[in-house]
C-alpha cells in the first residue's frame, strides 16, 4: 500500500489524468443510460413502435426528418425540445421511443421526457443511421 | 396454398399471386425444390416478426437463386399474419428468406421507389396455424455467432409443400 501512495505522490499529473478519465467514463455511461431510458436496437425498437398507444419522437432538425423518418414519427428538433416537449400530445403511460441521427442526442432528449413524466422512455441505439443499416425503411 | 410443417406444428399459407406474381412464383419454386425443408426460423423477435428460409439447423446459409424484383408497391400492408420477403439494403435483393409479421408492421410498407422507401413485399398470409406462429414467436432466443435473436432450441421447417 505504501508503494502505491509513494507512486501517487511522485506522479500527481498521471494520477490526476487517470481520475479525470474515470470521471469522464462514468459521465458517459450515465449519459448513455439516459437516466432510466432504455436503449433498444432497431430490431427490438420495432416492439416499442408496435406497442398500443406508443409514440415515436424524432429529434433531428426538420430538414433531416423530412428526408426520411420512421413511419408515424413526430418531429421535435433537439434544439427546440425544451420549449416544445411538454406540448407533445402523447400518453405518458405508454411507450415513447426517442430517436436522433446516430444516437448522440436521443439520450439527452429521453432524459427530458422522463422529467416530464413519461414512464416508458426508450432510446433508439445508433439512431436513424442504425435503423437504415438494419434495412428498415423510412417514409418521407 | 402452401403448408409449412414445423416442429411446433403446421402453418398453412395462402399466396397472393395476383398482387405479387414474381414473389409468389419464386417462393413456390423454392418450396417445390425442397429448399425450405430443414430450414430454421433463425430470427425471432416478439411483437415484430419471425424469419426463416436462409439457414439450416447448423446455421449454415443455404444457396439461393438470383434475387428478384421487389413487389412491395402492390398496396398490401405488413399486417399481422402476412408473409413478406426479407432482403439486404438493396431493395431488389430478396431471394429465399421470408418473414411472418406478428404485429401490424406498417413501418415496413412501401413508401417510395427509393433505396430507403421500398419497404418489404407482402406476398401471402397465414390462413391456418397462427397459434403455431405465436408459439414460435414466444420461444427463447439468444446470440449465435454474429446472429442475434436466434432461437436457443431450433425451430425447424421439417417440410414445406404445395397443397
Amino acid at each position: 500500500m505504501a508503494q502505491y501512495i509513494e507512486f501517487a505522490t511522485n506522479h500527481p499529473i498521471m494520477i490526476g489524468l487517470f481520475l479525470l478519465i474515470l470521471v469522464l467514463l462514468a459521465a458517459g455511461e450515465w449519459r448513455r443510460n439516459a437516466a432510466g431510458a432504455k436503449r433498444v436496437s432497431p430490431l427490438l425498437a420495432t416492439g416499442v413502435i408496435n406497442a398500443d398507444g406508443s409514440t415515436v419522437v424524432d429529434v433531428r432538425p426538420s430538414g433531416e426528418f423530412k428526408s426520411g423518418h420512421i413511419t408515424g414519427a413526430r418531429n421535435i428538433s433537439f434544439t427546440e425540445l425544451s420549449e416544445k416537449a411538454e406540448k407533445l400530445d402523447a400518453d405518458k403511460q405508454k411507450p415513447l421511443l426517442v430517436c436522433c441521427k446516430n444516437g448522440m442526442h436521443a439520450p439527452d432528449a429521453a432524459r427530458q421526457f422522463k422529467q416530464l413524466g413519461y414512464e416508458q422512455v426508450y432510446v433508439l441505439a445508433g439512431g436513424i443511421a442504425a435503423w437504415t443499416a438494419d434495412n428498415m425503411p423510412l417514409e418521407k | 396454398m402452401i403448408k409449412l410443417s414445423t416442429n411446433h406444428g403446421d402453418i398453412t399459407i395462402e399466396l397472393f399471386d395476383e398482387h405479387a406474381p414474381i414473389t409468389c412464383a419464386n417462393f413456390r419454386q423454392y418450396v417445390e425444390e425442397g429448399h425450405y425443408n430443414g430450414c430454421i426460423f433463425h430470427r425471432v423477435i416478439p411483437d415484430f416478426m419471425i424469419q426463416a428460409g436462409g439457414f439450416d439447423t447448423d446455421m449454415n446459409q443455404k444457396p439461393t437463386r438470383d434475387p428478384i424484383q421487389n413487389e412491395a408497391n402492390n398496396g398490401i400492408s405488413n399486417e399481422v399474419g402476412t408473409l413478406a420477403m426479407a432482403r439486404t439494403p438493396d431493395p431488389h435483393s430478396a431471394s429465399a428468406q421470408f418473414f411472418i409479421n406478428t404485429k401490424h408492421n406498417a413501418f415496413l410498407d412501401f413508401q417510395a421507389e427509393t433505396a430507403q422507401g421500398w419497404g418489404y413485399a407482402v406476398f401471402g398470409k397465414v390462413t391456418d396455424g397462427m397459434d403455431v406462429v405465436r408459439a414460435i414467436e414466444a420461444v427463447a432466443t439468444g446470440n449465435h455467432g454474429m446472429h442475434q435473436n436466434v432461437p436457443t432450441e431450433p425451430v425447424i421447417i421439417e417440410k414445406a409443400e404445395a397443397l
